[in-house]
């Protein structure tokens, strides 16, 4: 899912080449931390969080799918 | 030589190709190209996670594209994602539910209070009732609370 997150991520930012995502494998839960340039936040969150909510629902079924969760986490 | 609008739906097609395999998700897709932007039709074995809990997949999936591929200072562009005809399906299915809620207003003299929907749909309600004798509609709350209330007026 780390490939999903970062065409995402890519296709919304102003600086591609700043975004990092990074995967932290469990037992239970995959973390995916996904890093982008400060002035970029807003746009993979989204008014509201809407955007970072529609990458998380994605995220969510492609999961379920795989019998496995999945977490993003945007950091700032 | 190719057009904007060309070149636009091809980058549209290659992400949506690259998106779904992303997600390890069972679904084809169709383009088609319309008068002012594309529609995006979903089919396939996973069309089932893609419409459960009121189409909140497709949303999802129109919201990111809308998001990824909006050019401010361009043209219009409506980009709309379909999945078996879901967005039609649903458009008749709320005509139907906003003429019944109203009948049952005017009865009443009650306010009637929709789920929360999506924009798009709470537009299909207010365009259904915009010309219905004694009720009016409005929509309130914010986000994803936000729900269309149909009033009886006059």
């Amino acid at each position: 899912m780390k490939e999903l997150i970062e065409m995402i991520a890519k296709a919304l930012v102003d600086s591609p080449d700043q975004v990092v995502v990074s995967e932290v494998v469990g037992e239970q839960i995959t973390v995916l931390e996904l890093r982008v340039a400060q002035s970029d936040l807003g746009k993979v969150i989204g008014k509201q969080g809407r955007t970072a909510r529609s990458i998380r629902t994605l995220l969510g079924t492609a999961g379920m799918k795989l019998r496995k969760r999945f977490v993003l986490e945007i950091l700032e | 030589m190719k057009t904007e609008k060309e070149k636009r739906i091809a980058r549209v097609t290659s992400f949506v190709k690259e998106l779904l395999a992303a997600a390890e998700l069972d679904l084809e897709f169709r383009c088609d190209a319309e008068d002012q932007g594309m529609t995006v039709h979903l089919y396939g074995h996973d069309v089932g996670l893609v419409l459960n809990s009121g189409a909140r997949l497709l949303y999802a999936i129109n919201h990111i594209l809308n998001r990824a591929f909006y050019e401010p200072g361009t043209e219009a562009f409506n980009l709309l994602v379909d999945c078996n005809d879901y967005r039609s399906r649903r458009a008749e299915e709320l005509e139907g539910l906003a003429r019944k809620a109203a009948e049952g207003v005017k009865e009443s003299s009650e306010p009637y209070l929709f789920d929360p929907m999506p924009a798009s749909e709470r537009r299909i309600v207010h365009i259904t009732l915009a010309e219905e004798p004694g009720v009016m509609t409005e929509s309130e709350g914010s986000g994803l609370e936000r729900r269309v209330a149909i009033f009886p007026a006059g």
